[in-house]
């Protein structure tokens, strides 16, 4: 990956995966609860960004998130460990 | 039709369908009457799940013959007007699809995935987009239909038993209403080489069912679907009536896993038995849609089998296929929209493709639209497996 991993590439990648406007993706909003994700949905999230960014999200870390902004900084803190 | 209860009689109100020839019953019935490319594997044109509004994220968890079924769905229920309006309860609604494969696109890709990239790259949504009772549960999810929602896997004769099996809720009073029908989207590498190297595919791209040329048939993509009510809630509510379904019948050959029986008692025992259900003599039947694949031996055997229920000066017979090719389990349920809109139009279809009849057979082949009085019809399918489903219409 050439260009660097920011808030912001993250938050493109997710809307888009999500099917929703970058400006919609805040950091408080609850996965389950506001942005309407089962735990199926938030799995194919997670690996949508595993995929694109080449990390590893283990089933754990992803049970402790509840927020879209804890996904956000579990995916920068791994990339800047890559 | 001996599920029938309190005199229940159930009729086609709503239709929707999506096939190469055409998206949308006018498009459809239009396209029945062109000439096709030469086309071994027959494609939905310009298909947009967005258009029968599947949301992006919703999509991507459908495989396609999911959506075409959703797709069908939404047009069948507009066409009949209960899209908007409903006197049914949503426990009295059921949905029967038919589908040989299901969700052989998602099969194929994330076993590419797995192979590829590994275990963790794999859709957690693999068995639900994969699993044939998909594309039931989709339209079961979109409407809230909460009654029976199953799905019909008997291959190429799956859209004509779930026709059959959905209007049998409805004649036993189980059902209000029922959406019945087919999608197919098989068109993945796996699938396609296996029809090819068992030779049942056409070599020259050409469907032409029943002519003395037919080398195979043409794989199709395609969703159908037909909304089924109780003729008096139906009446009581205004709804166009297209036809009413009087009875259907099923059998088996056990004789081949692929082969017809050469002596076409599968499909002699289905025509039969549909008719008995239906309360009809062989004389009383004036038009079949028939399977009519192109390939030798299900043209050989339908042409034997027809002639022996109905005997010589039978019914006009029309092989859709020569324009929408083979859309397996879907091909009953397309064929069930076709033959309603027969009993609409008052016209039968012409068998496109075919220029030259088999001298052997000895049917009346409809080669050019005829104009028709509706009157009692059936429609066939044949199955690999040896399934063999009918379906009986008669005029509103």
């Amino acid at each position: 990956m050439t260009q660097p991993v920011t808030a912001e590439t993250v938050r493109t990648d997710a809307a888009r995966h999500l099917g929703i406007g970058r400006e919609q993706l805040t950091p408080g909003l609850l996965l389950g609860e506001d942005l309407g994700l089962d735990s199926l949905a938030g799995i194919e999230l997670s690996m949508s960004l595993e995929e694109r960014y080449q990390i590893t999200i283990t089933d754990d870390e992803l049970a402790d998130v509840s927020t879209y902004g804890e996904l956000e900084a579990l995916v920068l803190a791994k990339v800047s460990a890559r | 039709m001996i599920e029938a209860c309190d005199g229940r009689r159930v009729v086609i109100t709503g239709l929707g369908v999506l096939a190469p020839c055409g998206v949308g019953v006018d498009d459809f019935w239009a396209g029945l009457r062109k000439p096709a490319e030469p086309l071994v594997e027959r494609k939905i044109p310009d298909f947009d799940a967005a258009q029968w509004g599947i949301k992006h994220v919703e999509a991507r968890r459908m495989d396609l013959f999911a959506q075409f079924a959703v797709a069908a769905a939404v047009q069948a229920l507009g066409d009949a007007g209960l899209d908007t309006a409903s006197p049914y309860a949503e426990e009295r609604c059921g949905i029967l699809l038919g589908t040989g494969i299901g969700g052989a696109h998602a099969w194929e890709t994330q076993t590419q995935v797995l192979l590829d990239k590994g275990p963790a790259r794999v859709s957690p949504l693999v068995v639900p987009m994969v699993m044939p009772n998909a594309g039931a549960a989709a339209v079961s999810l979109r409407f809230g239909w909460r009654g029976p929602v199953e799905t019909v896997c008997t291959a190429c004769a799956a859209g004509t038993h779930a026709v059959s099996n959905g209007a049998k809720l409805v004649a036993s009073g189980r059902c209000d209403a029922v959406l019945v029908g087919g999608s197919e989207a098989a068109h993945s590498g796996l699938m396609s080489t296996g029809f090819d190297n068992m030779k049942a595919l056409s070599n020259s791209g050409i469907s032409r069912p029943f002519d003395i040329e037919r080398d195979g048939f043409c794989s199709a993509e395609a969703g159908g679907m037909l909304v089924l009510e109780e003729a008096s809630a139906a009446e009581a509510r205004g709804a166009h009536i297209y036809a009413e379904i009087a009875g259907s019948g099923s059998s088996a050959d056990a004789h081949h896993l692929t082969a017809p029986a050469p002596d076409g008692r599968g499909a002699i025992a289905s025509m039969r038995a549909a008719l008995a259900d239906a309360g009809l003599e062989p004389g009383q039947i004036t038009h079949v849609n028939a399977h009519g694949t192109s390939t030798q031996l299900n043209d050989l055997t339908e042409a034997k089998a027809v002639a022996e229920v109905f005997g010589a000066g039978g019914p006009a017979i029309t092989s859709i296929k020569g324009v929408t090719g083979h859309s397996l389990g879907a091909a009953g349920a397309v064929e069930a929209v076709a033959l309603a809109l027969t009993f609409h139009h008052r016209e039968l279809p012409p068998t496109m493709g075919t220029e030259n009849v088999d001298p052997a057979f000895e049917i009346d082949l409809v080669t050019e639209p005829r104009s028709w009085t509706p009157g009692p019809a059936l429609s066939n399918s044949f199955a690999f497996g040896g399934h063999n489903g009918t379906v009986v219409f008669l005029p509103a």
